[in-house]
């Protein structure tokens, strides 16, 4: 049997997130890891979490700049814009598996021409995506030949979880409002049915903004919508596409005149892609953890 | 009979009643949106000053009124420029969204958006520019043709579906999508601070004070332009003056405060509806119904919000406004540029047989050639030997799906261009592709589940009544282009504004839905490639069959009638058949191609004539133009997918803007 380096590579990531550098499980997962492409920046970032190196992932810059971590390995090929697949690209490539998200199931049939194919929802607009993101992952893992890369992603969330409520034990327990500003007069607040609500459940923390959203990940606002919001903590999450944006905005008055950015309750964190599974479960709870264990200072 | 005190007295009463009737639900909403922040007696106070600590006097303070003050502000504003556009342009249905202006701002603002956003801090001076530009597209166009009416929308029509194709083209290569640019282009009404006002209420009172000594001199120029010149008025300063003012108006809003469709439009027809009949009048009562019209459609949307989600107040006015459209009178008959024509002076051509027999083969080497060449993992190859099992797979069906397509949509065009007289008509330019991509959103929102039958079938649906209202509105006067044309206006409009609420919501599936009108060749299977030829044999047989239908029918109904032909059902048959080739066609190359128009135009200016030559002619063309887009969306931006539809409508705009330039020769 060769093992061709990036063979290795793959070994080597499916092992590490596990945790074990055994000889058995090595010998066990050469063989069988698939050469896969995925056509969704969240699931590539499971798939890269898993340590898996895809070989081709849709528009690899703007994966870089909107899931940020896992960065995208060098090496993976850009098969084309996101849900206008090249096919001719993806078939050069012979991947053994192709990876999509729902959005592209009309393109099914064509990609099974090339692999077969596994289709993912990690996530859905539900109660709970963070259990979904969890299972679809194990689901997919199994898919890949690396089922304990799986069990160790989900234990690194965990872990990342029980870290965070222990480093919140001495925070306020203010209602937070999750939202990323789009331009100065509007807002994008996450929902109930997104995966940061489903996080910050887990560290015992309420959403103050769940109501302004009546149905799915997030929705945008004006100002108004900050209407009898109370006493809260402002979490703002870069958006991906103009990370100053909150530096711009808040050089206004209207948003220096507000209580929490005047108490310095107001706290900016990076891009975070809500649809990209448990690798930003794991990102968005330490850059929260980090962002509120600081002390109340506009950051 | 106006000077009369009872005219003057309705003059005055009517649109009175009407601002006053439309004021006071727009009122009583307005007081429960304040009520919920602060209670009356709070409202002065906080007017003035907001209270440092209490968030709600601060939001009444710096984001309720500012919202209120923005509403009133953009509604007058829009509202005198329209209303100026019309006297100027001497057009009904001239405003900043008809003639283009909205849609040049767009544009600017997207380019900027993308290649340099360090540049949108002077958004104000970037967005008239565009403004700008797009209206000079439009004069230049309908200069052409003495500024008739129709030319001048048909224009801005062509010149807002080229624009907004640029515009798409820009947003999906913007892969998380350009939200606030979408935002934007909904007209949202949203402030954070009374900025926008103090910047938007000084720059529009001095743009009023330069007409104001002009506004008298417009309605005399309105009248006769030789009494103009007879009483000494410098007629062309005066013009150019008032229409540089109104884009200037139009344009500062629309950079301030986003696109808002459609009130430049319907205030001015409100006030005219509701009594007002002199130029003061109309001015006044239009400026005033246009800031009542603003204030009342966002306070509206506002107080729906809870229930329908957020609807931005530019999106809203335009999708109040769409069927308005159709209900005001085109004050003249069509220009040279879109009346009909009769037979053209286009010889017909003998064609020499080596020809005929060398064509076919000709074209079907340029079609091999594109089958098997292109980009692949290592640059350009051709692929031939091994690989062109590969290329036949993945490019045959696309390739056959885009000429099938190119085909049907042809076809349409020559069917739409016979029965309604039109050289000009296509299936794009009067809505029917928009019309079913309407038909298949809705279904999307309300949860049909949709798979690619399905969508063909809801979009022949939404094609055949977009159709159906053409008909309705052309029973009085017969297929009058100027009606025809309307329709489609009124449809892309509506589904312009749709598809804006959409974007702006963040919404994923409106960024799939984006894609998808672009045209998804890149989908095409086999089945359905095959599904599309027939349905383009289909129609070509149907063209033959009617062949005697397509000759007698542009002569018009009374030489229909005196040769025995039942004019309406032989053109009920011809539309309805129209309608589904166009929504089969739709379905792969999204609906704003403009093959429909190109391909019969090219067919007859080179002299296939007759119905049946003319009919396979166009077919043929359209369906090579597909083909050829389809191969320049493979390989011009690889490995991204340009949609082929998206290639064709811009190939498609520029020839049918230099068509519309270049001087009349049909008919007259």
């Amino acid at each position: 049997m060769r093992l061709s380096r990036r063979d290795l590579v793959r070994l080597l990531g499916c092992a590490g997130a596990f945790g074990i550098l055994s000889k058995a499980g090595s010998a066990r997962a050469a063989p069988q890891v698939p050469s896969c492409v995925v056509m969704d920046w969240g699931l590539a970032a499971t798939v890269i979490a898993l340590g898996i190196v895809p070989k081709g992932v849709p528009a690899p810059i703007w994966y870089d700049r909107c899931v940020v971590e896992p960065s995208c390995p060098p090496g993976v090929t850009n098969v084309g814009l996101l849900f206008t697949p090249n096919f001719e690209l993806v078939q050069a490539l012979g991947p053994d598996l192709i990876v999509i998200p729902p959005g592209l199931a009309p393109a099914r049939a064509l990609f099974e021409r090339i692999a077969p194919v596994h289709a993912v929802s990690l996530y859905l607009p539900e109660a709970d995506p963070y259990a979904r993101a969890d299972a679809q992952t194990r689901l997919l893992a199994e898919r890949l030949a690396c089922g304990e890369a799986a069990s160790g992603l989900a234990a690194q969330a965990e872990a990342a979880l029980r870290e965070a409520r222990m480093g919140l034990r001495s925070y306020d327990g203010r209602p937070l409002l999750l939202m990323s500003l789009v331009d100065e007069r509007h807002m994008s607040v996450l929902g109930r049915q997104s995966l940061f609500q489903s996080v910050i459940d887990r560290l015992g923390l309420v959403n103050a903004g769940a109501d302004l959203v009546p149905r799915g990940e997030m929705a945008i606002q004006g100002l108004e919508a900050l209407q009898g919001l109370g006493d809260v903590h402002i979490i703002h999450i870069d958006p991906p596409n103009r990370r100053d944006i909150a530096a711009i905005a808040l050089a206004r008055p209207f948003w220096q005149a507000l209580s929490p950015i005047r108490d310095g309750r107001f706290r900016r964190i990076p891009p975070v892609l809500g649809t990209a599974g448990l690798p930003a479960a794991i990102r968005f709870t330490h850059l929260l953890a980090q962002a509120l264990a600081q002390g109340d200072r506009v950051g | 009979m106006l000077d009369k005190p009872q005219a003057r007295l309705t003059e005055k009463a009517g649109p009175a009643l009407v601002t006053a009737l439309l004021a006071f639900p727009a009122a009583v909403l307005t007081a429960r949106i304040w009520l919920g922040y602060l209670p009356i007696s709070e409202w002065t106070a906080a007017a003035w000053q907001a209270d440092g600590s209490a968030l709600n006097a601060i939001l009444f303070h710096d984001v309720i009124l500012p919202r209120f003050a923005v509403s009133l502000l953009s509604g007058a504003a829009l509202a005198l420029a329209g209303t100026i556009f019309q006297q100027v342009l001497r057009n009904p249905l001239a405003e900043a969204g008809t003639i283009g202006v909205s849609s040049g701002a767009y544009l600017v603002l997207a380019l900027t958006t993308f290649f340099a956003p360090a540049l949108l801090a002077w958004r104000a001076g970037i967005a008239f520019a565009g403004s700008a530009a797009a209206l000079l597209v439009v004069l230049g166009i309908a200069g052409r043709h003495r500024f008739s009416p129709m030319t001048m929308i048909l224009a801005g029509l062509v010149v807002n579906l080229i624009f907004g194709a640029l515009a798409a083209t820009i947003a999906m290569f913007h892969e998380v999508g350009p939200l606030s640019l979408f935002i934007w282009a909904s007209g949202s009404l949203s402030q954070n601070d009374w900025g926008v006002v103090d910047s938007l209420a000084p720059r529009l009172a001095v743009l009023f004070l330069i007409i104001l000594p002009f506004l008298r001199p417009l309605d005399i120029l309105a009248r006769d332009d030789t009494l103009a010149r007879a009483l000494g008025l410098p007629v062309a300063t005066v013009r150019a003056l008032a229409l540089v003012v109104a884009v200037a108006m139009a344009a500062l809003v629309t950079s301030a405060v986003g696109v808002i469709g459609f009130v430049g439009l319907a205030a001015p027809a409100i006030a005219r509806l509701a009594g007002a009949r002199r130029w003061p009048a109309r001015l006044f009562w239009g400026t005033v119904l246009g800031s009542v019209l603003l204030w009342l459609t966002d306070t509206a949307a506002q107080a729906l919000s809870p229930v329908i989600g957020s609807i931005p107040a530019g999106a809203a006015c335009a999708l109040l406004g769409a069927p308005l459209l159709l209900l005001i009178p085109a004050r003249s008959a069509g220009g040279p540029g879109t009346s009909q024509a009769g037979a053209t002076h286009v010889p017909r051509i003998r064609v020499p047989l080596p020809v005929v027999v060398a064509l076919p083969i000709v074209l079907g080497v340029v079609v091999v050639v594109l089958l098997v060449s292109g980009q692949g993992l290592h640059g350009w190859s051709l692929s031939l030997g091994p690989d062109f099992q590969s290329a036949l797979t993945w490019r045959a069906p696309r390739m056959a799906g885009a000429f099938a397509a190119g085909a049907l949509m042809a076809v349409s065009g020559v069917l739409i261009q016979k029965v309604t007289g039109n050289p000009l008509a296509s299936p794009e330019v009067l809505g029917i592709g928009s019309g079913g991509m309407l038909a298949v959103i809705v279904a999307m929102l309300l949860g049909v589940p949709l798979d690619r039958n399905t969508q063909i079938l809801v979009a022949g649906i939404g094609g055949v009544a977009t159709l159906a209202a053409v008909a309705l509105l052309s029973r009085r006067g017969g297929f009058t282009p100027e009606r025809v044309l309307l329709v489609g206006v009124a449809v892309s409009t509506a589904l312009t504004a749709v598809m804006a609420v959409l974007l702006a919501s963040g919404d994923p599936r409106a960024l799939l839905l984006l894609r998808w009108m672009a045209g998804s060749t890149y989908l095409v299977r086999e089945g359905e490639a095959a599904g599309l030829l027939g349905a383009a044999v289909l129609a070509l047989a149907a063209g033959c069959l009617a062949s005697r239908w397509l000759l007698v029918l542009p002569l018009g109904p009374g030489a229909a009638r005196s040769l025995g032909l039942d004019a309406g059902a032989s053109r009920a048959l011809l539309v309805v058949t129209a309608a589904l080739a166009a929504a089969c066609a739709t379905m792969v190359i999204g609906p704003l191609s403009f093959v429909g128009l190109m391909a019969p135009h090219i067919a007859g200016r080179s002299g296939f004539v007759r119905p049946v030559p003319h009919v396979f002619a166009s077919a043929v063309m359209g369906g090579l133009i597909m083909v050829a887009a389809d191969w320049l969306g493979r390989n011009l931006v690889f490995p991204n997918e340009m949609p082929a539809g998206l290639i064709a409508s811009l190939i498609g705009g520029a020839y049918f803007m230099i068509l519309m330039v270049r001087p009349p020769i049909e008919g007259q």
